[in-house]
């Protein structure tokens, strides 16, 4: 059940009349959002419902046994292996199957044969999920929880099931625990998060993966200048794919009653690559820190360790969008640019001092991002190659003025309207005011009807 | 509460307030005028405002549109007494038809006849796809969407079916490009206005033949070489090929060798149009001229016998009218490239062969008027 299907404003609607009447917080209601959140993800295929259950089981019993004092250490051990266990089969046993196979061919030695593994959605998601919980309660700052029906919700909750954002248990548990209702204002805000993330998606995203889909599927034919709007486009479209659908998922989850993290907070405006990551996919880079980074030893061991803890963490944050070279290459760019702007002076680190200044560090940063995009949306590793090679040759291209004020005014265009919606706060003014929050649900609504390229697409971060 | 649940349903309300504007008419002043519901739009206009009765119409596709001498019909039409407009338009098909008579029928009550002008390849479905809708969009009434939803289905997956149920859908492309290319639609609105579309009594006077491509057979139409003069019909064969019905033997493809349920399906609708009461002795169906390679190689095997199978008993009841004129312009099973200016459509010089002919051999019949069978509204 994908968030921008007639189906899924059906399920909302139903499931918020059915809710409203409950006492929030009580059995019932926790229930029913089980209930509600196991046949939402049955409708992409309901055997997988079993594996979310296993893993919900495995961890659920682990954490008890971590909690219980005894053997932590071996408890906590299972439960990551059991993690990694499934993440692993499931999503990167054929890519193993696949570098053990080409390796193998250098010795003569016969090819594997690939596994009939279908990807169950959102298994990156929730198994992080499962695995914070459990080394949260490893390392003493959570009691495992005792009632399995809350512990099975905070996996399966429907609105960040499937992509997101990586709550921590935490933060969904204390939330269980002190409930607050959700206010007007906030159910305002949540509907204008939803409307202007479908909107994202359904208009800005899909009409961007229209356009340039096929200059990335034949990028051999495409001109440089072609290639270069091509990978700007594609900045932007998962941009907007991806934060379009934290929009919905927040907004969802706050008119349940749930105040989920921030995803996203315009990363394009980014003045470093460290920035960037403070502003992309928060949650990730979060989980990325706290649980990976911090554990190898983060900047505790001096720069080499350092170096290498940021490398490591930025290839397995890459390995973990997908099995393929091209998302490792991907996360060891932003491996490698992270540990460079550690290597920097000191002065070139510090806020820039004036306008042009933090001009050209955000363009340097935003052509950066780009680059490694390449790799990240480009099917293979040769396709890769062609881009990069056609973009290079941008400076021997003929002049191209009319492509190149679309690239510009593009960007120019879409960067402007995120710096003044972050210097308004936009989504929360439009939430406080009666009249611009009806004309901008209005002409999210219009939009939708009219402006959208006609064919759906599957969220980007699905197949993560 | 109720009035915070009003507040958050607002913009709903005024979504469906929009959507109430729409379907009673109100982007028809700025609908891009050469789109399928721009067409309508100013033939609907061209009909409201011409100020004398009108006694016949001429219903149809751009087959219709080309097919026929419209001049030579109204001046026929004059000469007896009466006044015959067209009402054909391209894209047009069962569920223009039947939009348009009911269209008619609730603001030209005086049209006593109407000529439908089809060719048997407008027989195989119950409509011409969704883009039919924007054709009968300008013309629907509030609670037509059952009948409209007969010819083109509704699916939830397909954007372009939302129209069935909604005008706001059904102008959306249309609203994308005004809202994209806002300058280009004023200029378009401009100059429509500068030259209105001037086609109730006349029709287009094109005098190309398609005889720069042997059309002996498909194949032979889409190898011939690119050139200006063949470029037309070499494109309409081959996208005529890529969209080929992928069962031609769809007339035994049924269970136990009948025919296939939709082809039986799109029969019983357009039987029960032709029935309609309305209508019933006042209709004339008009088989135009349709080039060979449609039946030999493009339509269901067998077409035209299944038409006739359909109208014949229609006409033996006295519910129609029917001249077939579908192999008027072939001999020896090949079409007269003199005859087509493409595939499609006759030229204007055959166009006025045809209209003569059919004039001189039912002229009598054709301009004759059965008493209306029943009164008021047909039932639908």
């Amino acid at each position: 059940m994908l968030f921008n299907s007639w189906i899924f404003v059906a399920f909302l609607v139903v499931l918020l009349a059915v809710v409203a009447p409950m006492r929030r917080y009580g059995t019932p209601w926790r229930v029913t959002l089980l209930v509600a959140s196991y046949f939402f993800y049955a409708q992409w295929d309901w055997r997988y419902c079993f594996l979310i259950l296993g893993s919900t089981i495995v961890d659920y019993a682990l954490a008890l046994g971590i909690d219980a004092g005894r053997h932590p250490r071996r408890y906590i051990v299972l439960s990551v292996v059991a993690n990694l266990g499934f993440l692993g089969f499931f999503k990167y046993a054929n890519f193993l199957l696949d570098t053990a196979g080409r390796v193998g061919a250098a010795f003569s030695l016969p090819p594997f044969t690939a596994l009939d593994i279908v990807l169950p959605v959102g298994i990156s998601f929730f198994t992080f999920q499962a695995m914070s919980y459990t080394i949260d309660v490893y390392r003493k700052e959570l009691p495992a929880r005792r009632s399995f029906l809350d512990y099975a919700l905070f996996i399966a909750f429907f609105p960040q099931l499937l992509a997101g954002p990586i709550v921590r248990a935490r933060e969904f548990f204390t939330q269980l625990d002190n409930p607050v209702r959700t206010t007007f204002l906030e159910a305002r805000y949540a509907l204008v998060l939803i409307a202007l993330g479908l909107v994202k998606k359904m208009v800005l995203a899909d009409t961007l993966a229209l356009r340039f889909d096929p200059v990335w599927t034949n990028a051999a034919h495409a001109s440089p200048w072609e290639a270069l709007l091509a990978v700007y486009a594609f900045a932007f479209q998962i941009y907007f794919d991806f934060s379009g659908y934290t929009d919905v998922a927040i907004g969802v989850a706050l008119l349940l009653g749930f105040r989920f993290p921030k995803n996203f907070d315009y990363p394009y405006l980014a003045l470093s690559i460290q920035d960037f990551w403070r502003r992309w996919h928060m949650t990730l880079s979060r989980w990325l820190r706290d649980y990976l980074y911090v554990a190898l030893g983060g900047n505790r061991h001096g720069p080499a360790r350092t170096y290498a803890a940021l490398m490591i963490t930025m290839l397995l944050g890459g390995l973990w969008h997908g099995a393929s070279w091209n998302f490792v290459i991907w996360g060891g760019l932003h491996g490698a640019y992270l540990a460079l702007e550690r290597v920097l002076p000191e002065r070139w680190r510090s806020p820039p001092a004036s306008r042009l200044a933090t001009a050209l560090r955000w363009l340097l940063t935003f052509n950066l991002v780009c680059l490694a995009w390449i790799f990240f949306r480009s099917p293979g590793l040769a396709a890769s190659g062609e881009m990069l090679a056609k973009v290079a040759a941008l400076p021997g291209a003929l002049p191209n003025p009319g492509e190149a004020a679309r690239a510009i005014a593009f960007v120019a265009v879409v960067l402007g309207w995120q710096a003044l919606a972050r210097r308004l706060d936009l989504k929360h003014a439009i939430a406080a005011r009666g009249v611009a929050w009806v004309a901008c649900i209005t002409l999210a609504l219009l939009a939708l009807a009219w402006l959208t390229p006609g064919k759906t697409m599957p969220f980007i971060y699905f197949q993560f | 509460m109720l009035r915070r649940a009003l507040f958050l349903l607002l913009p709903l309300l005024i979504v469906a307030a929009l959507e109430a504007a729409y379907r009673a008419g109100a982007w028809e002043i700025a609908a891009a005028p050469k789109s399928h519901a721009g067409e309508t739009i100013r033939m609907k206009a061209l009909w409201a405002a011409y100020p004398e009765p009108i006694d016949v119409v001429t219903l149809g596709s751009s087959r219709a549109v080309y097919g026929l001498d419209h001049a030579a019909l109204a001046a026929e039409a004059q000469r007896r007494g009466v006044r015959h407009a067209s009402f054909a338009l391209a894209g047009s098909h069962w569920m223009s038809v039947r939009g348009i008579s009911r269209w008619i029928e609730a603001h030209r009550p005086e049209v006593r006849k109407r000529w439908i002008a089809l060719s048997i390849a407008d027989f195989q479905f119950a409509g011409n796809g969704a883009y039919e809708l924007g054709i009968v969009e300008p013309l629907r009434s509030w609670s037509d969407a059952a009948w409209i939803g007969e010819h083109v289905r509704f699916d939830s997956h397909d954007v372009a079916t939302y129209g069935v149920y909604s005008s706001l859908m059904q102008y959306r492309g249309d609203m994308a490009d005004a809202i994209t290319h806002p300058t280009s639609r004023l200029r378009d609105l401009a100059a429509s206005r500068r030259s209105p579309l001037t086609r109730l009594f006349d029709g287009p006077h094109d005098d190309t033949n398609a005889c720069a491509v042997d059309t002996s057979t498909l194949e032979r139409c889409m190898a011939a070489p690119e050139t200006e003069a063949t470029r037309m019909v070499r494109g309409q064969c081959r996208s005529a090929h890529a969209s080929r019905l992928g069962e031609r033997n769809l007339l035994a493809a049924g269970p136990g060798g009948s025919a296939h349920p939709d082809l039986v399906a799109a029969r019983d609708m357009i039987v029960r149009e032709l029935r309609q009461p309305r209508w019933r002795g006042n209709t004339v169906v008009i088989l135009l001229p349709t080039h060979a390679l449609w039946e030999r190689e493009l339509t269901v095997q067998g077409l035209h016998g299944w038409v006739e199978a359909m109208l014949r008993p229609l006409a033996e009841e006295g519910s129609i009218e029917l001249l077939d004129y579908t192999q008027r312009f072939d001999r020896d099973g090949r079409s007269d490239c003199t005859a087509y200016l493409d595939l499609y459509h006759q030229n204007h010089a055959s166009a006025a062969l045809l209209t003569r002919e059919l004039l001189d051999a039912a002229g009598d019949r054709l301009y004759a008027f059965q008493a209306a069978k029943a009164s008021g509204m047909p039932p639908r």
